[in-house]
């Protein structure tokens, strides 16, 4: 398979594209973020996909929603098939295993993936996600965004990427969850609303989570040796380690690389 | 019946166990020790393995049976530790040795004469468990292992992951490529 359609990523490595043919990827939720995340694992040549979403295309969805068309939107197709269709039509023979559930109502093929994006909404989400995932040892890529707009000031629109890999920091030693931001959560709880997102933005998020996805498999760079903790600013076109890290633990207390596999009592 | 074994080992873990299975023994051409695995439900007809736990054979429970085809030869107080400690955790247990190069490793035909033995014995200590063998590389694995009530000498091969910077996955299976089974 690495024949000409992936001559121009063959400086990732000999081995490389039979890393990435041979991982197991899941993705949890479909959204602005994840259609973008799909959509590129495809073109990298991901053969085997866990797909998460239990949500329907609407026409609110189609600013940012990649694959998703006017047709899918009037007919409410569930957001699965269109990450599968976006698949199918560039790895035509790719195992695809589409949950139209929330992943916590069937997490057990979540755990047969080598590395799960989380593309997920809110602090607590998160946070649960994550703890399952330093549970079975798979590395967890994070992505999201927000947009903040304070009376009378522009609105400012950012995001992150962290990595959380079993045995180094995690998402609250890095300070991507916080319990300020998880009580904030818990007083709006049921008050959500929709929560700002564009196309360019989430294409940012996406593509930098992607990229450390083919990095973590094949060590093309050969530098992921740190904590992963991106912040992007929007307004200020920027992708750059968080500051954070700087006030980071240096090993993680909250997951014991011994308390893994299923709970025993 | 699950007939799919994928085993995750966390990169600093693995990497410490190759460091002390490296360490010169007195007369032994090679190492050995046991990893003892917590266990893990996964996709349907998966077991996920964890290994958690090193045990190094002692120095004093080598064999000097002066037999130069032979890297490790351990004696019965080594396979009677590894036992008590099945029956005592209630973990399976992995024999593992190390092949010092670079690349995947694949079981020896002294391996593949001695593990199934050992593993069968184990069933005894743990009978529900899952037991067999890891050989590494530095950079590698490969393993065979045998399920409760599994008929026969065939072993299953697991699909093996060892999870950090950088993630390396190993596919199993039937067509793995690991040894074969004399």
């Amino acid at each position: 398979m690495t024949s000409g359609r992936y001559s121009r990523q063959s400086f990732l490595g000999p081995d490389a594209q039979d890393r990435i043919e041979q991982a197991v990827i899941g993705v949890v939720g479909l959204g602005g973020g994840g259609s973008h995340i799909v959509q590129q694992l495809a073109h990298v040549g991901f053969q085997r996909y866990v797909l998460y979403d239990y949500d329907a295309v609407d026409e609110s969805n189609l600013n940012r929603l990649i694959g998703a068309t006017e047709a899918d939107a009037s007919v409410e197709l569930a957001k699965l098939e269109v990450a599968e269709r976006l698949i199918r039509g560039l790895q035509a023979h790719a195992q695809v295993t589409p949950i139209h559930k929330r992943w916590q109502d069937e997490p057990l093929p979540l755990r047969g993936c080598d590395l799960v994006f989380g593309c997920v909404d809110g602090p607590a989400t998160r946070r649960v996600l994550e703890a399952m995932m330093r549970r079975y040892l798979i590395p967890y890529i994070d992505i999201g965004l927000d947009v903040h707009h304070a009376q009378g000031e522009v609105p400012v629109m950012a995001g992150q990427v962290a990595l959380s890999m079993p045995g180094d920091l995690c998402l609250r030693c890095m300070g991507v969850i916080t319990d300020v931001a998880l009580a904030a959560e818990g007083r709006h709880y049921g008050d959500a609303g929709s929560h700002p997102q564009v196309v360019w933005a989430n294409g940012v998020l996406a593509s930098t989570a992607v990229g450390l996805a083919v990095d973590v498999l094949t060590d093309w760079t050969g530098r992921l040796r740190h904590p992963i903790y991106l912040e992007y600013f929007s307004n200020d076109g920027t992708v750059r380690p968080s500051p954070r890290l700087e006030y980071a633990p240096s090993a993680c207390k909250h997951y014991l690389l011994t308390v893994v596999g299923d709970p025993t009592i | 019946m699950n007939d799919v074994v994928i085993i995750r080992i966390a990169r600093p873990f693995f990497e410490d166990v190759v460091s002390d299975l490296r360490r010169a023994h007195p007369f032994a051409a090679e190492r050995v020790g046991f990893l003892f695995t917590r266990v893990g439900s996964g996709p349907p007809g998966t077991t996920l393995l964890f290994p958690t736990e090193y045990w190094a054979v002692p120095d004093d429970q080598y064999l000097d049976d002066g037999d130069p085809w032979i890297g490790a030869a351990i004696n019965g107080d080594a396979i009677r530790h590894a036992m008590q400690r099945i029956m005592a955790t209630q973990q399976g247990a992995l024999h593992v040795h190390l092949h010092d190069f670079s690349g995947r490793p694949r079981f020896s035909g002294t391996d593949w004469r001695d593990v199934p033995d050992l593993a069968r014995s184990f069933q005894h200590a743990g009978p529900n468990l899952i037991h067999g063998a890891l050989v590494l590389s530095p950079d590698a694995a490969a393993g065979a292992v045998w399920l409760p009530n599994q008929p026969g000498d065939e072993p299953v091969l697991p699909r093996i992951a060892i999870v950090g910077y950088p993630l390396r996955t190993f596919e199993g299976g039937p067509h793995d490529d690991v040894g074969t089974l004399q």
